[in-house]
């Protein structure tokens, strides 16, 4: 028993964490910068932060990440950051030579208070940033908020830095949320086969799934160019998906340029997908494709025909709040009881929107967001009632393995597995996909479970 | 890609050219897409393998987060290294200091998990705040009689490699606070393996089949208790001297156990390693059974 030690008893803490359920804002930041065509990530900090992020992102991706560090010493902390970051950029500039540097600031150099964009400034100043090339910068202390909060500055500061006004076009900006390149993918061929002008971002497909050709590129294919991001500020309207990680850059759109924005929850499930397709139908002025009903239609075949095997499971959930609130309303529809849901992420309004999830239909879930949400209580909680099935990244399973539940992969990080990058979660397919894996787990159980006589071939 | 910067020329090789003098244990130059860690991670890496202490990080949540159970080091009974500890600190806490929170989450966990000792790590942010760690390990030492060991392991203090030998700094605390009456004079310790896929188990075999009794294993598989009477061995076997030797030598100074270097990678550095421990205890037994044994594997 890895967890031998953990109790049901609830134990009271005044301020300790146990086996986060969370990790800090800095690496949220640096995927999103991934989502740039030409861009390296900028980690302003001591070598250990960019290091730490770099493999942790290479481990759930199994791509190779690119990032710089500031390299800190013990001489910058005192006399600041400023040296090190020219210094930086002009590297970074002359070897990797890329069109975007994102720059974002750790627990360190936001305490000792360097000022990010005086440094870019002075850079310029010193001609260091050649010619068409940009510096962009986010604050991204480590001691605030968690890695999601972190993506949402970074993606924030991609139209405070790019956006610029102009005429009206139809376009509609699609912010995705902390998602996985698949279901980038899967979103921007929703909105090909409904014929809707977008231009997402970030977007990591084709940075951070790409495919093997036994040449290695530094800047891969795939992500937002420059030109996208600066004509997001003339763009007929901004949706949000997820506003934990997508709702400030989309509300800048808004304020700076008058790009009205709409927030959606992440489509993951039928009718989160349902209210997506359905925006997009409306803006855009657009009919929802037969391919996309039919794609539909069989994700209700599927719901209907497992329906009986789901119906009153007992589920708990940890991971970001995006991702939680979308699973929740998706697990509710089909009748199952996520009972236990935790992120380790603070944020007032998670509680609201995963109560709007519930739907008042599972009154016995518990729910807990920042202090001590973490998976030492998902743990105890688990002790005190079991469940049938977790879903969640992999630091589920240890508890899995010491309570004998089956686990169901989903979120970040993905450490033990390979695969989760390349198949959606997002729309009706990703629905499917997701309800597979679901039953696949579920039945699987059954069969290990069940004595010979009811062992079943026909299931 | 343009070419390699002047400052980095020693520190990037491509293989198959002439024998290669790599810069080590320097920071990497700012802006370079290094994969150099900090002084946390060197010791970090070193001491989590101690499998029945407590490795509580006072820091933000990222440095837990991300050194969470990484290494896979194993461990043949308690499990409680493989767990994640953290006073998470927050904003108001970078504002009016830690050690309240770090006082109070060691107490906690003390009292819950009754480990056999403590190890608080520093991390960037301690450091810039100034919290006193070690005045409140020593507090919560004198409060619950445990033994609790401040790690001076902030981040931006160097390399990882400093953070190697602060970790054997912190391993020095507890070296020479256990009882040796029982250890025999054949008897060395195993400094510098991790146990990361259980080759201390094989190690550790070896050595017994050889007839030498190993006192402590720094760090695979570590315990507490054994790495209190490392001191009443008579020889250090290091094998991975860059974390190591730091405590190979501060032993040697403290102690006068003498350390001999071994590789424990592939037939003839691993047989090698064997013969050079089975001559230093000068014992025809040892040596002949350290001969049968190395027969026995390869399989002659």
């Amino acid at each position: 028993m890895l967890l031998r030690h953990t109790t049901s008893k609830v134990k009271e803490r005044s301020a300790l964490t146990i086996n986060p359920a969370k990790t800090c804002q800095p690496i949220g930041a640096l995927y999103a910068a991934l989502g740039i065509h030409n861009c390296l990530p900028h980690s302003h900090g001591s070598q250990g932060c960019c290091a730490y992020h770099r493999s942790a992102l290479t481990r759930h991706y199994k791509e190779p990440v690119m990032a710089g560090s500031s390299s800190f010493t013990e001489g910058s902390s005192v006399f600041g950051g400023q040296s090190n970051l020219l210094q930086a950029i002009h590297n970074i500039f002359t070897i990797y030579e890329p069109d975007v540097i994102a720059v974002h600031t750790t627990c360190l150099s936001e305490t000792i208070g360097d000022d990010i964009p005086q440094i870019i400034a002075a850079a310029r100043e010193k001609k260091i940033i050649p010619e068409g090339k940009y510096v962009i910068h986010t604050n991204t202390p480590s001691y605030i908020g968690s890695h999601v909060n972190g993506f949402s500055n970074m993606v924030k500061s991609m139209v405070t830095y790019f956006s610029q006004p102009g005429p009206q076009t139809k376009t509609i900006n699609i912010i995705p949320g902390w998602i996985e390149p698949s279901d980038m993918r899967e979103i921007k061929r929703i909105c090909s086969v409904m014929g809707v002008k977008y231009i997402l971002f970030p977007d990591m497909s084709d940075v951070l799934d790409c495919p093997q050709t036994g040449v290695f590129e530094f800047y891969p294919k795939g992500g937002t160019t420059i030109e996208d991001l600066k004509r997001t500020g003339q763009s007929q309207m901004t949706l949000a998906l997820g506003r934990t990680t997508s709702l400030a850059a989309a509300r800048e759109l808004d304020t700076k340029f008058k790009v009205p924005c709409e927030s959606l929850e992440l489509p993951i499930g039928l009718r989160a997908t349902d209210r997506f397709v359905d925006m997009l139908r409306r803006v855009a002025r657009v009919d929802v494709p037969v391919s996309l009903e039919d794609e539909r239609g069989r994700l209700m075949d599927i719901i209907t025909d497992m329906h009986q095997y789901f119906y009153g499971k007992r589920v708990a959930l940890w991971g970001d709040p995006d991702q939680l609130v979308a699973l929740t309303e998706f697990l509710v529809d089909l009748d199952m009881r996520p009972v236990y849901i935790v992120t380790g992420t603070p944020g007032k309004k998670f509680m609201s929107r995963i109560e709007k999830a519930l739907q008042g239909k599972v009154p016995e879930a518990k729910v807990q967001e920042g202090a001590n949400a973490d998976m030492f209580l998902m743990h105890q909680w688990i002790k005190q009632e079991k469940v049938d099935l977790l879903i969640g990244n992999t630091y589920g399973k240890y508890i899995s393995r010491d309570e004998d539940i089956p686990l169901l992969r989903f979120g970040f990080p993905i450490l033990d597995r390979i695969g989760h990058s390349y198949f959606p979660t997002v729309g009706y397919v990703g629905g499917m996909r997701l309800l597979e894996k679901i039953l696949g787990l579920l039945m699987d159980r059954q069969d290990r479970d069940a004595p010979e006589e009811s062992f079943e071939l026909v299931m | 890609m343009s070419g390699i910067l002047e400052q980095r020329k020693r520190q990037i090789h491509r293989k198959g050219g002439q024998p290669f003098d790599m810069a080590c244990e320097k920071q990497s130059l700012a802006g370079s897409v290094s994969q150099r860690a900090c002084v946390f991670c060197g010791s970090r890496v070193v001491l989590y393998p101690i499998a029945d202490a407590l490795h509580l990080i006072h820091g933000p949540v990222g440095c837990a987060a991300y050194t969470w159970d990484i290494r896979g080091a194993l461990s043949s009974g308690p499990q409680l290294h493989r767990m994640s500890f953290t006073t998470d600190l927050r904003e108001q806490d970078v504002i009016h200091g830690g050690e309240k929170k770090l006082y109070l989450c060691l107490k906690e966990l003390i009292a819950y998990y009754k480990p056999q000792a403590a190890f608080v790590y520093s991390t960037c942010i301690v450091g810039v705040i100034g919290d006193d760690v070690e005045a409140v390990c020593k507090r919560v030492a004198r409060e619950t009689g445990l033994t609790v060991i401040s790690v001076a392991s902030e981040g931006f203090k160097g390399t990882k490699k400093d953070g190697y030998r602060a970790a054997c700094n912190a391993i020095a605390q507890l070296v020479g606070t256990g009882d040796t009456s029982q250890v025999g004079t054949l008897s060395l310790n195993i400094l510098g393996d991790f146990n990361i896929a259980g080759e201390t188990w094989t190690i550790r075999d070896y050595y017994r089949r050889m007839g030498v009794e190993v006192v402590s294993t720094i760090t695979g598989d570590g315990r507490v208790n054994d790495i209190r009477r490392a001191h009443g061995a008579k020889l250090n076997v290091v094998q991975c001297s860059g974390s190591m030797i730091h405590l190979a030598k501060q032993m040697q100074e403290k102690y006068g156990i003498p350390y001999i270097h071994v590789s424990y990678f592939g037939i003839q550095d691993m047989s090698r390693a064997l013969y050079d421990v089975a001559e230093f205890f000068k014992d025809r037994d040892i040596l002949d059974r350290t001969r049968n044994l190395v027969r026995e594997e390869i399989g002659e």
